[in-house]
């Protein structure tokens, strides 16, 4: 069934629309979950908490690209659920690799913007990330979206592991002088 | 800002970004593996702080990476992938000073470590942390632990005020528990709470807009692994004194390494593969300063980076005149700091 008519389904309150996309995207929901929280009975906990958000929230919302809609929602979904737990027990996932590859970018210091401009942060990450070449973009959004590991990130964008390591890396810095520029980093 | 914020703004980019790589995974043939625990590498602190004796591009937004390979002597000059100019520092051997050779307020600074890493594993805003550098706060009347809203209104920018005028080249933001910065009303002080003998950073002639010592220190581990009992170890202390001149700013410092870190310490400047790159050796007062210029491609002027390493203290001196040509009163600048240091030290 194409995304258009599960999404068809959801707007008719159609109960059909959850059975299809637990058919669909279950192991591609389970997997990003996974990944974060390291964890499959969490993980699945978690993507039954997806099938109800996406029920609740898809009438109103038309997502143009199902896999993506659902994939953001068990992803902060999982992201939360992580950080209701004890901080520390991050370790272990793609998450955590993907967390601490993330911190050379930020100074970690708290700037007084801070608290107000998530707005903001989230407008500059767009521009940046849609400024990217197709494969860098790829490449980060694979990381720190999916939170693939690089082994698997490589293989789909048909790259050696050592190429996409590098990649990662200038992209890193590349977002960290984009931050510093918009005046995100002090 | 955290790296939190930086995950979360990531998740809420726009479907339309994620075409391509929808399909490509889609068609990806790699199964998922098994969850095997991920062994995080140890946390580096120093892959973004960076290093104060290479600190030549913080304007620029560049810092350490890697090494870059055959080393021909202590200041290695090559280029990245990109293009990029990169300049790599080899401490030379027995450079390291035991933390035992300093003074007893720089050792004690492991326990405010500790104590600042309650507050990061609590999430709370770290005490007494200051922005410093390029940003002074108006403390006057303010509180203990005051709110983000209350520190903004009082900051006052240095050097924003001309915007032709350079602002400062260097910011501290502290903001973590491994890190702490000292400031003190002269170099002499700075050096006194050092407490190590063999360091003599030499004063410009114009008042400093602000001297201060950072100490560094790293738990085992890293921040991410860290629990309430984690124990730091220093691993860097600098003394840093800033100026600004009519057309140019300075920056000079005296950085002390207690560990090999993370080996040889490259910094490479940013957006540098068309910048013009010069180095050269100068001697003055028996001494070998390695000098290095170029020319920022974003802001324009120049920039002069100079190091000496001497009784295991690496001294650097950094002039940036953006928009500006290298002036008499610069050189001078330059010399009188390459003759100030002590005779027969």
């Amino acid at each position: 069934m194409s995304d258009a008519e599960i999404v068809q389904l959801y707007r008719n309150r159609d109960e059909r629309a959850i059975q299809v996309t637990m058919e669909q995207y279950r192991n591609y929901l389970m997997k990003i979950a996974v990944q974060i929280l390291g964890d499959e009975q969490d993980a699945e906990e978690c993507v039954n908490d997806t099938y109800q958000a996406a029920w609740l929230s898809i009438p109103e919302q038309r997502p143009e690209t199902l896999s993506v809609y659902l994939g953001k929602i068990v992803r902060q979904e999982a992201i939360d659920r992580l950080r209701a737990r004890q901080r520390v027990k991050r370790q272990g996932t793609e998450y955590a690799a993907s967390l601490e590859e993330l911190s050379e970018v930020v100074a970690g210091g708290r700037t007084p913007e801070q608290e107000a401009d998530a707005a903001f942060l989230k407008e500059a990450i767009a521009r940046f990330v849609k400024g990217l070449p197709d494969d860098a973009r790829n490449l980060f959004l694979g990381r720190y979206f999916y939170f693939d590991s690089l082994k698997e990130t490589a293989a789909y964008l048909h790259m050696s592991e050592s190429k996409a390591k590098s990649m990662l890396l200038r992209l890193r810095r590349k977002l960290r002088r984009f931050l510093r520029k918009e005046g995100f980093i002090i | 800002m955290r790296e939190e914020q930086l995950i979360d703004a990531i998740g809420k980019l726009d479907a339309e970004m994620f075409d391509e790589i929808v399909k490509l995974r889609a068609e990806s043939t790699v199964k998922t593996a098994d969850i095997v625990p991920i062994r995080t590498k140890k946390r580096s602190m120093r892959r973004w702080l960076v290093p104060v004796a290479a600190c030549l591009v913080l304007m620029l937004g560049g810092f350490a990476a890697y090494a870059s390979g055959a080393l021909d002597g202590l200041i290695h000059i090559g280029t990245d992938d990109d293009g990029n100019k990169m300049f790599t520092f080899t401490p030379p051997e027995n450079h390291f000073v035991p933390v035992s050779e300093l003074s007893a307020d720089v050792q004690n600074m492991t326990v405010q470590m500790n104590d600042r890493l309650q507050y990061y594993l609590a999430g709370e805003p770290l005490p007494n942390d200051e922005m410093i550098g390029m940003f002074t706060v108006d403390d006057e009347g303010i509180g203990p632990n005051p709110s983000g809203a209350e520190i903004l209104s009082r900051i006052h920018v240095i050097g924003y005020e001309d915007e032709e005028s350079p602002n400062l080249p260097y910011s501290f933001n502290v903001g973590l528990p491994g890190r702490i910065y000292k400031p003190f009303d002269s170099i002499a002080e700075g050096e006194a709470f050092i407490g190590y003998a063999g360091l003599h950073m030499p004063a410009l002639n114009e008042t400093p807009l602000q001297i201060g010592v950072l100490v560094e220190g790293v738990n085992e581990g890293g921040l991410l692994n860290a629990t309430p009992d984690s124990e730091f170890e220093i691993y860097s202390v600098g003394l840093y004194a800033s100026y600004r001149f009519s057309d140019y700013t300075v920056v000079t410092s005296a950085q002390i390494d207690t560990m090999n870190y993370d080996g040889p310490r490259t910094t490479i400047i940013s957006d540098s593969a068309n910048a013009e790159l010069s180095s050269e050796t100068r001697t003055v007062g028996g001494r070998e300063f390695t000098v290095m210029t170029y020319q920022p491609e974003m802001t324009g002027g120049y920039v002069k980076s100079v190091i000496l390493v001497e009784n295991r203290v690496t001294y650097t001196f950094k002039m940036s005149g953006f928009g500006a040509a290298y002036s008499e009163a610069a050189e001078q600048s330059l010399t009188d700091w390459m003759n100030s240091f002590p005779q027969n030290q």
